[in-house]
């Protein structure tokens, strides 16, 4: 695959930290960088492989940072995003926020972590776990000498070292599915899917081997309980720790897990039930002088569960002004930076229904300019729910010291991309 | 701090470097070091501090070193006899007990890239290759591939190749996967590296320990082998199945390659490799990262030229979001008109008539294109639509609808009234050279049609 060199540079295209991993590019090409991007921007052309000359750009933003990687020869273009996506995690998992600031107050660990995670262009360790168990922040002890490399950097079982430890043994589960929703002007549902993620918090001793039963419908109609209540899951992606021969064979997921955070398992899968949050929106638009807006939204689940921290995100004109709201419940705060008006609700039970007022005046000479319509957006968190059924039957812990330890299991339902559009 | 220009600033470290109370003083002299490379990432040229640095390499201190071998690998260039005293401290670190000192070493004696160096450097590399340690094997391995890159027209020792080939077998996959790539760019005149029966099965058997990257690595090697037996055929593909599930796209991407060279003469598998893939392939047109959804997206148009039915009933997965980039709106919008049937029809046209408004005006006009292609077998629904955009009265939608309506016309002339119909009273609109000729072209094909044409003509000429 192999990238010539690797970059981080700020908004500006100013260099903050460059890597030199093949010394087949030269390393001044980089400051055709941004006037590359620019151009592009100006001419709406942008995309995110650059050429000028041989040397191909390819880059990505984060925060207000570039990366750029260059090359000169074919590489496989989506092996070096995900691998300059990939310095993005172990950076953020390092520094928390990753940003200009970070990058110049930990260089010295930000030339060490160039140094491992590519060698020739080519990636070697990526794993940030690895990593921080022999580059760290806090420097090393001056009489101690060096580090060695942990044995997990040679090991077979690469994600979890031996030895670990600790007083109390708990695993924490995690269900969170996101609820993505694309509803058309005239109230058609065009895309309506559930995207889950089952993420754990594991603090186990040793080396344990953990099993997790879930009530997946392939393997009830395997074991002959086709009748019970089930989830056909889709498109299920595991974390690398599982046993993937044992799922093909008997659907059972079966792992040694990495310590600490982690994500075991993604899946997604279609849904026909009724959109959680249903909205209607009637915008009265009179040139020149006013905009109304009447919102109505529906909780369609049921009622004992509740939406926490419900905000509905509809868009405004750039150049309305004048705002005034009247609503049944919540509280509407107009933000003029993004052309938006959001209305927030703390607590929404099942099975209501609530409406929303706006009025804007508008200007009486209209701006050049077209605006697009953006959507309407929602943002809400329904705890202990799951819009598809899911349940974790069971979590087993064999370890061979023989503790016992205590699975917490704790389901959440929350917004993906949840959108309907207006007229 | 104040701003101190870029010679003072040199003067100042140098001073501080030779300093002996510095040099006693292990914190003080890190700090030091931190400062010239802080000062060097900030684009100062500091080569003239090259024989301070050198001596500082001499330290027990790992960090140290590390900030110093940045140093040098950057300036190592410049000032290529002084680099030579280097080589005794490397050379020494090569021999130390602890591996990582070893394997740092190793890695920045090529990475100096100093062809002089290269007699000084072989025999570290040798011995490198037997090291204990994996980390040190894995940098060694490398280490070839960047003696080679140095001197690309030398013939590389014989017993060199043959220790990498060995190094195949290597109990870490990582060792094994950096000789995969040693090998092929030492071996590029040849064809890169020889994949026989022995070595491939090894290689898939090995292919579950591999990481992402090694993966990929391992399955485009792998398209070099041709298998001899049928049976052979499908052990392979039943040992590679799993992959094309794969939570990486990449991989997914590299498995389905291989599967189709495989099965090139075998049709029936290829479609139901194809189909396996599916699920993962739209999955990725969802992904979080801009780039890899536009790579899935190009995946998708090239696979559905050879297979058009390939995506089915999942053309709603390819509706842009309102704030996806353009490109990424362009390419949908070019899959939703290969995914057009009797029973979407409607749909996406109603979907393709949104995005003809965008605000970029690129993307409407490759809605509006678009339109102009769904309009070849759907021709009145689509011509509805584009006369109705002309009510818009905005310029570049008009001329992108002018010129569509020409490309319509000149493919099914069937249209050609209809058209007509709805051209006359727009040519005011127009002011781009582009939509202006299109609709010369226009008025000169059905210009006998209507009187009004004529006096168009006119003004236009004006």
């Amino acid at each position: 695959m192999s990238a010539s060199a690797v970059y981080v540079l700020d908004l500006k295209g100013k260099v903050l930290i460059s890597k030199n991993y093949r010394g087949d590019v030269d390393m001044s090409e980089i400051e055709h960088f941004l006037s590359l991007l620019m151009d592009k921007e100006e001419e709406g052309t942008l995309s995110p492989i650059l050429a000028h000359g041989g040397v191909r750009f390819m880059w990505i933003k984060h925060n207000n940072l570039y990366l750029v990687a260059t090359s000169r020869k074919n590489a496989s273009v989506s092996l070096v995003f995900s691998f300059l996506y990939k310095i993005i995690q172990v950076f953020s998992e390092y520094f928390k926020e990753l940003e200009e600031e970070s990058i110049r107050d930990n260089f010295v660990v930000i030339y060490e972590l160039m140094d491992e995670l590519m060698d020739f262009g080519y990636p070697q360790t990526t794993d940030s776990k690895i990593l921080q168990e022999y580059i760290t922040q806090e420097g090393h002890k001056l009489d101690t000498g060096a580090p060695r490399p942990p044995a997990t950097v040679t090991n077979a079982v690469s994600w979890r070292s031996e030895g670990i430890k600790y007083r109390k043994n708990e695993v924490f589960l995690d269900i969170v599915e996101s609820v993505n929703l694309l509803v058309s002007a005239n109230g058609n549902v065009l895309c309506s899917e559930i995207v889950g993620s089952v993420k754990m918090r594991v603090f186990l001793s040793g080396m344990p081997e953990l099993r997790l039963g879930l009530n997946d419908k392939v393997l009830f109609e395997n074991t002959g309980r086709g009748k019970s209540k089930s989830v056909e899951l889709e498109d299920v992606k595991f974390n690398q720790c599982v046993r993937l021969s044992r799922f093909e064979d008997d659907r059972t997921i079966s792992f040694i897990p990495p310590d600490g955070e982690f994500e075991l398992m993604s899946y997604r899968l279609n849904t026909h039930v009724k959109p959680l949050i249903w909205i209607e929106s009637v915008i009265e638009k009179h040139s020149h002088s006013r905009i109304e807006y009447m919102i109505k939204a529906k909780s369609q689940f049921k009622r004992r569960s509740t939406a926490n921290n419900v905000e509905f995100h509809i868009p405004v004109p750039m150049d309305a002004d004048t705002p005034q709201f009247k609503t049944t419940v919540g509280s509407v705060k107009w933000i003029p930076e993004n052309s938006q008006i959001v209305w927030s609700v703390k607590s929404f039970p099942g099975g209501k229904e609530y409406l929303m007022r706006a009025h804007f005046g508008l200007p009486s000479v209209e701006a050049e300019d077209k605006e697009g319509k953006p959507p309407i957006s929602v943002k809400f968190e329904i705890p202990y729910f799951t819009t598809s059924g899911i349940q974790v039957r069971y979590l087993k812990i064999i370890e061979k010291s023989g503790y016992q330890a205590l699975p917490w299991v704790r389901y959440i339902t929350k917004n993906g991309d949840y959108q309907r559009r207006t007229q | 701090m104040p701003y101190l220009g870029g010679d003072e600033v040199v003067r100042e470290l140098r001073r501080a470097l030779v300093n002996p109370h510095i040099q006693s003083d292990h914190l003080r002299y890190r700090n030091i070091i931190k400062r010239v490379i802080r000062v060097m990432s900030q684009g100062v040229d500091v080569s003239g501090l090259f024989s301070e640095m050198v001596k500082a390499c001499a330290t027990v201190d790992i960090v140290q070193k590390k900030l110093v071998y940045v140093f040098l690998c950057s300036y190592a260039c410049v000032n290529p006899e002084l680099s030579l005293l280097v080589i005794n401290t490397l050379t020494k670190d090569c021999c130390d007990s602890n591996p990582m000192v070893r394997s740092l070493a190793l890695r920045n004696m090529c990475n100096l890239r100093l062809p002089g160096l290269c007699e000084y450097v072989e025999q570290p590399l040798m011995v490198g290759l037997k090291d204990k340690v994996a980390c040190v094997r894995r940098v060694a391995v490398l280490g070839w591939a960047k003696i080679h890159a140095l001197r690309p027209n030398t013939e590389m020792d014989a017993a060199v190749v043959n220790e990498l080939y060995g190094l195949l077998r290597d109990p870490d996959p990582v060792v094994m996967v950096n000789c995969l790539r040693a090998l092929d760019e030492i071996l590029q005149e040849e064809g890169g590296v020889a994949i026989n029966k022995p070595v491939a099965h090894h290689l898939l058997n090995r292919l579950k320990e591999c990481d992402v990257w090694g993966q990929s690595e391992v399955l485009a090697v792998l398209q070099r082998y041709q298998p001899r037996s049928e049976d052979e055929l499908f052990n392979i593909l039943s040992l590679l199945d799993p992959a094309l599930h794969s939570h990486h796209a990449p991989i997914m991407a590299a498995t389905l390659r291989l599967f189709l060279s495989l099965c090139s003469t075998m049709p029936a598998v290829c479609l139901s490799a194809l189909e396996r893939a599916r699920a993962s392939l739209l999955a990725s047109t969802g992904s979080s990262s801009r780039e890899l959804r536009y790579a899935a997206l190009c995946h998708v148009q090239l696979l559905l030229r050879s297979e058009p039915g390939l995506m089915g009933d999942h053309y709603k997965r390819f509706f842009c979001g309102y704030a996806e980039p353009p490109y990424i709106k362009q390419s949908k919008i070019q899959v939703l008109v290969e995914l057009v049937n009797d029973d979407n029809v409607l749909i996406i046209l109603d979907e393709l008539k949104g995005y003809c408004t965008d605000v970029n005006t690129e993307t409407s006009q490759a809605a509006i294109n678009a339109l102009g292609f769904i309009g070849r077998s759907y021709g009145d629904r689509c011509l509805d639509i584009l006369t109705g955009l002309l009510e818009l009265k905005q310029e570049h939608i008009t001329s992108a609808v002018i010129q569509t309506l020409r490309d319509l016309v000149w493919v099914s002339p069937q249209c050609g009234d209809a058209v007509c119909s709805a051209l006359e009273g727009w040519e005011d609109q127009l002011q781009d050279t582009q939509g202006r000729g299109a609709l010369l072209w226009l008025l000169g094909i059905y210009g006998d049609r209507s009187e009004c044409f004529c006096l168009d003509l006119l003004r236009l000429r004006t």
